[in-house]
């Protein structure tokens, strides 16, 4: 049997990586268009004032870049060392975007980066922002195939497992580009670094503005903020909403376990707004509910049902069952691939044979398998409740709250009134974190939300993992998290010594901090 | 480009070189003895007979 503390521990190694990779991304996805958004200002006004935010912005944009460049391969370099059975499983369909990401996004994005910081000397001004532009579009393009694969590990579509290869093989390439899940994370995702971006530059111009310093530079830096970022947590709110459709359609168990719904309810079904979960019994003690949101949410009617998590549960059994089928005759295929029978049976029955291998966590021979087994494998297929649950809330309670934010800065700096406004900047200011904490609970929402498989309904995550040594796992998970947390660090402290510098930094003798300025 | 930037751009390239230092490093200690066969028979041994693929897994 695979040790569960050897999956335990590759779990938490890609989960802490992608955790820490995802601090850096959604600032680089979300700066990179306000980057554009400034220059093209620049470009048409002539005013000095929106080059100089470009290239001020644009050098936190670089030192966040170069400090979490590398960071995601190590997630690459992860699917191969401890995820080498997955990587062989459905390599075929999952390497392709990955692939692709490497060699037209990340190039694209890496070159165009170099030219945005060399090339102002260089080039003519629509040259630059060109260079800006095709940056923004690199970036946003390494994120789409990304999020593409991992739409595919949501619901993977496009693909047939093959007895032959014992792998997934590729039948549709454009379902798997188009693949709704795929899509409206990428929307959603992006939306979220938008606002990520918006927030930094609307915090540290607040900071400015409290302290009256570089007053011009920050109220344009504060506006173009307040508008982009509001525009942004719409857009995430908006496309949550319709990734949490797509949920609805493809991952059953993860949308009951968001909403705690233990008991199919008759439609339209309520939003369940807050509960007290008692997972032992399996029910809510209780729970305040909107009627019907949650019907139009997931169904987009008012007359489907969301199946809850019993229900769920007895489907999965059902399809544990046929599963054992489907690993029987794999069984047999795999010892005689001529065997017309058992290529029948498998073929009728393939669509199951993920929950059959479910119960290979706890038996060799699926056909030992008994009564008690099959339920602890039923009760496998829902993760658990209580973190899903309140992990999105507090997401879209940080959402909502930026919302209100980026509201009230937007309105302040229509009338421009945001300098007497102090309260709202100290908000703005102490707000900082809050997208990247509503980023990595939403990360954690999809993945945890996943389990147990790797490959939705396709791969049990504890056949996923390389049979490696616990110890080398011990090790190299503190290595990383050592690595990661120096980056961070490192981030952090240079961040916060050229935000204090401010624009000064540029040394153009516009601004405070630097010898050339003259008040 | 002023001296901040310069200055900016040292440490830039030093944290780089220090990141590919230390992946190589992790990769050498902790990875690189640590192979896993995945043909099409490793993956059945694996999905088939978890117990077999365990014993035969680490360190080929």
């Amino acid at each position: 049997m695979i040790s569960e503390q050897l999956v335990d521990l590759s779990r938490l190694q890609f989960a802490a990586t992608a955790l820490y990779h995802f601090l850096f991304v959604p600032l680089t996805i979300g700066m990179v268009w306000m980057l554009v958004i400034m220059e093209s200002v620049y470009l048409m006004t002539g005013n000095v004032i929106w080059k100089d935010m470009t290239r001020f912005w644009g050098k936190l944009f670089g030192i966040n870049f170069a400090l979490g460049v590398t960071t995601g391969i190590t997630l690459e370099f992860q699917f191969g060392t401890n995820w080498a059975y997955y990587s062989h499983y459905v390599g075929d369909i999952f390497g392709a975007p990955l692939a692709i990401e490497g060699l037209m996004a990340f190039f694209l994005e890496s070159t165009m980066i170099g030219l945005f910081f060399f090339g102002w000397d260089r080039l003519s001004k629509p040259q630059h922002l060109l260079v800006t532009l095709l940056m923004a579009v690199g970036t946003n393009l390494s994120a789409l195939w990304i999020l593409i694969a991992n739409g595919w590990m949501q619901n993977p579509v496009g693909a047939e497992f093959s007895y032959q290869t014992m792998r997934m093989e590729m039948t549709d390439f454009w379902a798997v580009l188009f693949n709704p899940d795929a899509q409206a994370k990428f929307v959603h995702t992006v939306s979220a670094g938008y606002a990520t971006g918006a927030m930094f530059v609307l915090s540290i111009s607040s900071w400015y503005l409290l302290k009256k310093r570089d007053v011009e530079f920050a109220k344009r830096s504060f506006r173009v903020a307040a508008a982009f970022g509001l525009a942004s947590v719409l857009s995430v709110i908006v496309l949550g909403d319709e990734s949490g459709y797509t949920v609805g359609e493809a991952q059953q168990t993860k949308l009951a376990a968001m909403e705690a719904m233990w008991e199919t309810k008759p439609a339209p079904a309520g939003l369940t707004l807050v509960a007290s979960i008692n997972e032992v019994e399996q029910k809510n003690n209780w729970e305040i509910e909107i009627p019907w949101v949650m019907g139009v949410i997931g169904t987009r009617s008012l007359s489907k049902e969301i199946p809850g998590i019993h229900e769920i549960k007895a489907k999965n059994r059902e399809r544990i069952v046929r599963g054992i089928i489907a690993v029987n005759a794999l069984e047999a295929l795999r010892t005689n691939r001529q065997d017309a029978v058992a290529k029948q049976v498998f073929e009728e029955h393939k669509t199951d044979l993920g929950f059959g291998l479910l119960l290979k966590k706890y038996v060799v021979d699926v056909n030992t398998a008994t009564p008690e087994i099959i339920e602890r494998a039923v009760n496998d297929t829902v993760p658990r409740v209580t973190p899903m649950f309140w992990a999105f809330r507090l997401m879209v309670s940080l959402g909502f709250s930026m919302l209100l934010l980026f509201g009230l800065a937007f309105w302040s700096t229509l009338k421009s009134a945001c300098m007497g406004k102090p309260w709202l900047l100290k908000v703005a200011l102490w707000m900082l974190p809050a997208p990247w904490l509503a980023c990595e609970l939403g990360w954690f929402v999809a993945e945890y939300g996943r389990q147990p498989w790797t490959i939705y309904g396709v791969l049990p995550t504890h056949l996923s993992v390389s049979t490696l040594s616990v110890n080398s796992l011990y090790g190299s998970l503190a290595g990383f998290i050592g690595f990661y947390t120096v980056l961070l660090v490192v981030e952090m402290f240079l961040m916060v010594k050229f935000a204090r510098m401010g624009p000064g930094s540029l040394g153009t003798g516009r601004y405070v901090n630097e010898p050339q300025f003259h008040a | 480009m002023n001296f901040s930037d310069k200055s900016l751009l040292n440490k830039l390239a030093v944290m780089l070189v220090f990141k590919l230092a230390i992946l190589v490093a992790l990769w050498w200690v902790f990875v690189r003895e640590q192979r896993v066969t995945v043909d099409d028979s490793g993956v059945a041994a694996q999905l088939l007979h978890p117990a077999i693929a365990a014993t035969q897994g680490t360190n080929k």
